[in-house]
């Protein structure tokens, strides 16, 4: 059979007719693209002030705890799927949103992250706020949030893009169809003896669309993220 | 700023007014038997459950909810859950040996349907939900085991007769050869054998045990304590050499061809060695494929109708509803279910006199099958760490598919290691 490039017909859209025949598609992109910002705005919320205490506050045992707490990003997530399991379902939460979203409210890359780039900012700035009359939050807000706009916007877009991709938990905590996020429904045209390709790789394009044009339009953050995750970790 | 903070605001509330929304709201509940499955290919048998489910509830009042699992990932959600014990299901389809054997998840099956089933199954199935005598589960898939497709427009084509088909691995080789077709380069455009050489090594060693046991070998001892000597064994290497050289030295199958099963579809191989389901699945994506089903050749043995996969439903023991789960799996143990159930996906029935019913005669796999199963029941590998071990001995085949290694050395080092995981 030989190889070529181009498809015989450019208008053929019944792989994709068929993929939302078969499969809630357009309800597993509203669910992940529902759970992917709640996860990106929980976690940056969470990591920023988690950041800014580690970065800026001396307390005892600060450094034991930052590490303690960096330290769970090399616990494999599979070694606490049971527990994780055991509290989700005691909380009646499975195969709900919240039950989805429990392990992704919080980022400990993004407390990593946003402590390090929090440290970045000169205390001189915060003393100078202090003076001018600033509580802590107003310090928080109106001087370090803006200075570290830049890795704010690298956390949620990586972690955007992470919950788009998390397959495990939510195969594991999801029952009914209509909870489905986009990679189960992915994994849906794959069965224990075939693969359906052509629904496959059609799903595959309806599902990495948002993350194209996420992409597209804060393609300058996203190159940033790249740079920074690379450069300081 | 306070753009900003008012835009996360936004955002959040947003996302909960939309998570309010789209949260389903469901209906008074009647009470449910919650049944997990992994065989996504087979929505028709799966929905059934909850049709009959309603018959159920009528006389019970609990209706049954089939939740349907990724096969990618089924084993984690089921470990994580049956060990969760809460958020279970009632009952599964599962493999006895694992979640019975390996784990302790299932509840006994009650004697009287033990009774009916072992009445009412085909011989080589009687194993299937059992473990170390004990019964657990109810097979429900017949024709799990595989067969030989061939394709009757190239056999032809290639002066074969589709209507006299080789018997035995002899006659079976000669073929191939006379089915292969090469380009001007030597590289194959159309091979005899389509052979499973990517993906699991599980997948891998399943198909190629139909060659191991035609050569009289086997994987693990019939007391399934060791593997040295046994997936070592002289007969074994001579199985291994002969699947090998399909590809290397005969060249009658291609790594290069990618997934056997559309090999076959695309009219690009002229046999695959396949269960009974991919007859239904030749029907869907290769209409056009004239085909035939036959008994698989034999060797100095016959391969026999053996698997690695002995599906079965089996029930949770921590299942608050175990009784009535035993209930319902009793009320559609029966023959006519069993035929209603498995026609209505174009599979194989279970209930041995079913295998006569006019459907299943009407079947172009009724011969091959019948003759399967009139060979010897070949050895079965019903033990808890049977994915270990199938993995352990796939590397080996797909070792030497590519070239990596003498069949014997191979095999000695996967016999090694597999004596390591049965000792565990």
């Amino acid at each position: 059979m030989p190889l070529q490039l181009s498809p015989d017909r450019w208008s053929n859209a019944e792989n994709y007719r068929e993929v939302f025949r078969r499969e809630r598609f357009a309800r597993f992109l509203v669910n992940s693209a529902l759970l992917a910002t709640v996860s990106a705005t929980s976690s940056l919320v969470v990591s920023a002030l988690a950041g800014y205490g580690f970065a800026k506050f001396r307390f005892p045992g600060r450094d034991v705890l930052f590490f303690a707490i960096v330290g769970i990003l090399m616990v494999p997530f599979q070694s606490v799927v049971v527990p994780l399991y055991l509290w989700v379902n005691r909380l009646g939460l499975l195969d709900t949103y919240l039950g989805i979203l429990a392990p992704d409210l919080v980022s400990v890359f993004g407390v990593f992250l946003m402590r390090q780039a929090i440290e970045a900012v000169p205390d001189d700035y915060l003393a100078a706020a202090r003076i001018e009359g600033c509580n802590e939050w107003a310090v928080f807000w109106r001087v370090v949030v803006p200075a570290v706009a830049p890795a704010l916007a690298t956390l949620a877009i990586i972690k955007f893009m992470w919950t788009w991709n998390e397959f495990f938990w939510p195969l594991v905590v999801v029952n009914s169809p209509a909870m489905k996020t986009v990679t189960l429904g992915l994994i849906g045209f794959t069965n224990m003896y075939f693969i359906e390709y052509n629904l496959v790789t059609a799903a595959a394009v309806l599902s990495v669309l948002p993350i194209l044009i996420i992409f597209l339009v804060l393609q300058k953050w996203v190159v940033q993220a790249a740079v920074m995750t690379g450069l300081k970790g | 700023m306070r753009r900003t903070t008012g835009g996360a605001i936004a955002v959040l509330a947003a996302a909960v007014l939309l998570t309010t929304a789209l949260a389903e709201r469901t209906p008074a509940q009647a009470k449910k038997l919650v049944y997990w499955t992994h065989w996504e290919q087979n929505p028709e048998f799966n929905r059934w459950y909850e049709t009959k489910g309603k018959e159920f509830a009528r006389k019970s009042g609990y209706e049954v909810e089939v939740v349907t699992i990724p096969y990618q990932g089924y084993e984690a959600k089921y470990l994580a859950a049956l060990m969760g014990k809460t958020g279970a299901p009632d009952f599964f389809n599962g493999i006895a040996h694992q979640w019975c054997g390996q784990y302790d998840f299932c509840d006994r099956m009650p004697p009287d349907l033990e009774k009916v089933w072992s009445e009412n199954l085909p011989k080589y199935m009687r194993a299937w939900g059992q473990w170390r005598g004990v019964t657990y589960g109810i097979p429900i898939e017949h024709g799990n085991f595989q067969q030989m497709y061939i394709n009757a427009d190239l056999f032809r084509k290639a002066g074969l007769d589709p209507d006299r088909p080789p018997k035995t691995l002899d006659d079976w080789l000669a073929a191939m050869k006379k089915l292969t077709v090469f380009d001007p380069k030597g590289e194959p455009t159309q091979v005899g054998f389509a052979i499973r050489h990517k993906g699991h090594p599980v997948g891998i060693t399943d198909k190629f045990l139909p060659f191991a046991h035609a050569f009289g070998a086997r994987m693990i001892s019939p007391a399934q304590d060791r593997a040295t000597g046994v997936a070592n064994s002289p007969e074994m290497v001579a199985a291994l050499r002969f699947f090998g050289d399909l590809v290397t030295k005969h060249k009658v199958a291609s790594l290069a061809f990618g997934n056997p099963e559309d090999a076959f579809g695309q009219k690009r191989a002229a046999v695959i060695f396949r269960e009974s389901w991919y007859f239904g699945w030749l029907k869907k994506n290769g209409p056009d494929v004239s085909f035939r089903v036959y008994a698989l050749p034999c060797g100095t043995s016959c391969p026999g109708a053996g698997n690695l996969f002995p599906w079965s439903n089996l029930v949770s023991k921590a299942s608050p509803n175990k009784h009535v789960a035993w209930d319902f799996l009793r009320f559609i143990s029966n023959a006519k279910d069993d035929l209603e159930q498995h026609q209505l996906q174009g599979i194989l029935p279970v209930w041995a006199a079913n295998l006569d019913s006019s459907y299943v005669k009407s079947r172009p796999d009724y011969a091959s099958t019948k003759e399967m199963l009139a060979q010897p029941v070949p050895p079965n590998y019903y033990h808890p760490k049977s994915n270990e071990l199938a993995t352990a001995f796939g590397e080996a085949v797909v070792g030497v598919l590519y070239g990596k290694g003498q069949p014997k050395a191979l095999l000695d080092e996967a016999a090694s290691r597999m004596d390591r995981i049965l000792k565990e």
